[in-house]
């Protein structure tokens, strides 16, 4: 009768903490409680144990064992034993290796793998394990015997670990010990191994190239210090004794005594040649050690730095000539900032005085024509014919047309230079102090305002004050001719950014001509029906502008006008 | 104007045309009242601070309000306002400025140096007769000189 070990999937899944392996050996049941330690082994995920009864037949396979070999328990329970995962070749070579050890005949299959740990010898050995999918992986295997409480095998424990990282590094150390050759039989770095008092002990080709000694000049006759700059050692060994608050030599000591210490030492020191010429070097130190990590001696493999030197010179002399070009260039293109101010300062100052003197000396002569129009009327009027006074009229008119003409062009000239004052303030407030400013509501007249809940606006108020008043004069004048005018004034989302409108009932306008809408003195309605100067609209957009925002209108001409425009973010609608 | 000693009002007005309309008004509005007419701001000057032409006229005699255009001739306007104010034997005058310009940099001067108020002259004729009657005649109505106190 074959044992049975109910298997379990997943230890660390079971309430208890104790795994049971339990054996039915026929006469020999026995149930085999695991310590901690084998719990551990059999649920770690790291290491495949796999246990079989006494004639190789698997009867648990672990986590790690399904993740490390891709079988899941299933596949191989009560079907193979550990040698069917076995590199066969690797198994015929160690069954004829313990052949010849134990001077019997060992079958080249799972004897070979337990046949030391059945004669309670320990075992450990490396071998290939053969994956579902046929790859391959080294691994180190333990093998014991399990025995029941007389002493009798009843089944194998074989505990393996993946051995490729090891593997991997035991490469990388060969590897890395060709290259340590290549470096020491190069021509290129010059090697010199010292005892630990600093004698020099080897002196390879690379050393004797760079330097002009043979190694027979150097080889236990003198320091490396001796090949050195003896000013740089000085100096080096002055620095080191204040770092490390400790008196260092100025000889060997302060080449090696960081390396002494443990620490990675790489320097850049002048070397002397043997016809006493120099040359930068850059030298790595390293302390070498024997098996009980005492020191005995140094390792100083240096390079030859003039190439790089030269290269650091001409880029650094490159750099100097680079960063005098940029100098250069800045100050030119400050004079030449500091000129277009000057000449900007100077035309914003014309500007002001021309505008200045318009609104100063523009409007005298016309109050001139306005005021004695009006002296004649009073005094003369009476005499003169009706024709003569209609002109009179006529003349005033003209004059203060004229007079609101220079008004909104120097109000539009002065948005340029007036700076936005911006802040968040209440929008419904502003446009009911604009109604109540703009006389609203008429009693002559019959008009419906309705004004909606406006949201916050953040902008200049003062100026944002004339957008309105000009936005809703006009609604106001061009529904003039409606029995009921109606104005609405609200605001939408559009792409998520606030929209104020302004929608009449009035006379509209042709949207053919929508592009002159907002140009200075662009008119869209003769004088005669509706007053105005054309500069109204010119004002408003160009606040909107400078506040980032965008305006446009729709309209349809004797259908009414609607005006919207945003604070923020250029849309377009 | 023959009497320089006792005078209601200083227009200090360089336009002619300006000085005809502002006489004009505020002969309409009181014709009794007793103008001084300046055409610069040294003459305003020298007749408010009693130099010159005007070394006999007593400076406690102050005038119950003065007009003063911005815009002068040898003297600024700016300039007449803060000497005006500057000085304590004429501070308490009432000034109304009354300037074509609606310039903010002249209004916030103005308003610095203490002017009491300040009017853009409107090019429509009845607007303009109004304010100059309006605020002339208000400030000299509200202005009981130090002496007329007493």
């Amino acid at each position: 009768m074959k044992p049975v070990f109910p298997f379990v999937q997943d230890p660390a899944c079971l309430p208890a903490r104790e795994i049971k392996v339990i054996t039915e050996v026929g006469r020999k049941a026995a149930v085999l409680k695991a310590g901690d330690l084998q719990n551990a082994i059999l649920s770690s995920a790291n290491f495949s144990s796999i246990a079989t009864d006494e004639e190789g037949v698997i009867q648990v396979f672990n986590i790690g064992a399904e993740r490390m070999l891709g079988y899941s328990a299933a596949d191989v329970l009560n079907q193979i034993t550990p040698a069917d995962i076995s590199d066969t070749q690797e198994l015929i070579a160690r069954a004829e290796a313990l052949s010849a050890e134990f001077g019997s005949l060992i079958t080249p299959g799972f004897e070979a793998l337990v046949f030391k740990a059945s004669r309670s010898l320990e075992d450990i050995y490396e071998l290939t394990y053969i994956r579902k999918d046929g790859s391959r992986f080294p691994a180190i295997v333990s093998v014991t015997a399990l025995r029941d409480g007389q002493g009798a095998i009843i089944g194998y424990l074989l505990i393996g670990t993946d051995n490729s990282a090891r593997k991997k590094a035991e490469d990388a150390l060969v590897k890395a010990g060709a290259l340590q050759d290549a470096i020491f039989s190069s021509a290129y770095f010059s090697c010199i191994a010292t005892d630990d008092k600093g004698v020099i002990q080897l002196f390879n080709v690379g050393a004797e190239k760079m330097m002009g000694y043979a190694a027979a000049d150097v080889v236990n006759r003198i320091t490396p210090a001796d090949l050195h700059d003896p000013r740089e050692v000085i100096e080096r060994a002055t620095a080191l004794s204040a770092e490390f608050n400790t008196p260092i030599e100025p000889g060997f000591e302060a080449l090696a005594f960081k390396a002494s210490r443990g620490i990675e030492d790489i320097y850049e020191l002048t070397k002397i040649r043997k016809d006493g010429s120099r040359f930068p070097a850059v030298v790595s130190v390293t302390a070498l050690r024997d098996e009980r990590a005492r020191i005995i001696g140094y390792l100083l493999i240096g390079t030859d730095n003039s190439a790089r030197k030269r290269a650091e010179e001409a880029l650094l002399k490159a750099a100097t000539i680079q960063s005098a070009t940029i100098l250069q260039l800045n100050a030119d293109l400050e004079r030449r900032v500091q000129e277009r101010t000057v000449q900007l300062e100077s035309a914003n100052r014309e500007l002001e005085a021309f505008s200045y003197s318009v609104s100063h000396d523009l409007r005298t002569p016309l109050r001139a024509i306005d005021g004695f129009s009006q002296v004649v009327l009073d005094t003369y009027g009476p005499q003169l014919p009706d024709e003569g006074r209609r002109y009179l009229h006529t003349i005033r008119a003209g004059a203060q047309k004229m007079g609101a003409l220079i008004d909104d062009l120097l109000t539009f000239a002065r948005l340029n230079r007036q700076g936005l004052i911006k802040r968040p303030f209440d929008t419904g407030a502003l446009v009911r102090g604009v109604l109540d400013e703009l006389g609203y509501p008429w009693p002559e007249r019959k008009v419906e305002v309705r004004l909606a809940e406006l949201p916050a606006s953040i902008g200049d108020p003062a100026l944002l004050k004339q957008v309105w008043v000009n936005l809703l004069s006009n609604a106001f004048k061009y529904t003039r001719k409606r029995p009921l005018a109606l104005v609405e004034i609200g605001c939408t989302k559009i792409s998520g950014v606030d929209t104020f409108f302004v929608r009449d009932n009035g006379t509209g306008f042709d949207m053919a001509y929508a592009d002159k809408l907002f140009g200075v003195f662009q008119r869209l309605h003769r004088a005669e029906d509706y007053e105005g100067t054309g500069v109204g609209l010119a004002i408003v957009q160009r606040i909107i502008h400078r506040h980032g925002g965008s305006i446009w209108a729709q309209a349809s001409v004797d259908h009414g006008a609607e005006f919207s425009f945003t604070l923020e973010g250029r849309i377009s609608p | 104007m023959s009497d320089p000693n006792s005078v209601d009002l200083v227009l200090v007005e360089d336009n002619p045309q300006d000085l005809e309309l502002a006489l004009l008004a505020l002969k309409q509005a009181s014709p009794s009242l007793r103008i001084h007419v300046a055409r610069d701001g040294a003459e305003a000057v020298e007749f408010i601070f009693c130099e010159g032409p005007y070394t006999g006229r007593l400076i406690a005699e102050t005038p119950k309000v003065i007009l003063l255009d911005l815009k002068l001739p040898k003297i600024d306007g700016l300039d007449v306002l803060k000497r005006i104010k500057g000085d304590p034997r004429t501070s308490a005058i009432p000034v109304v400025v009354l300037t074509s310009s609606s310039e903010q940099r002249d209004v916030v001067e103005s308003y610095k140096l203490g002017v009491n108020s300040y009017i853009v002259k409107p090019v429509n004729f009845e607007r303009y007769t109004e304010a100059v009657r309006g605020l002339g005649l208000y400030w000299m109505l509200l202005n009981r000189s130090p002496k007329a106190a007493h």
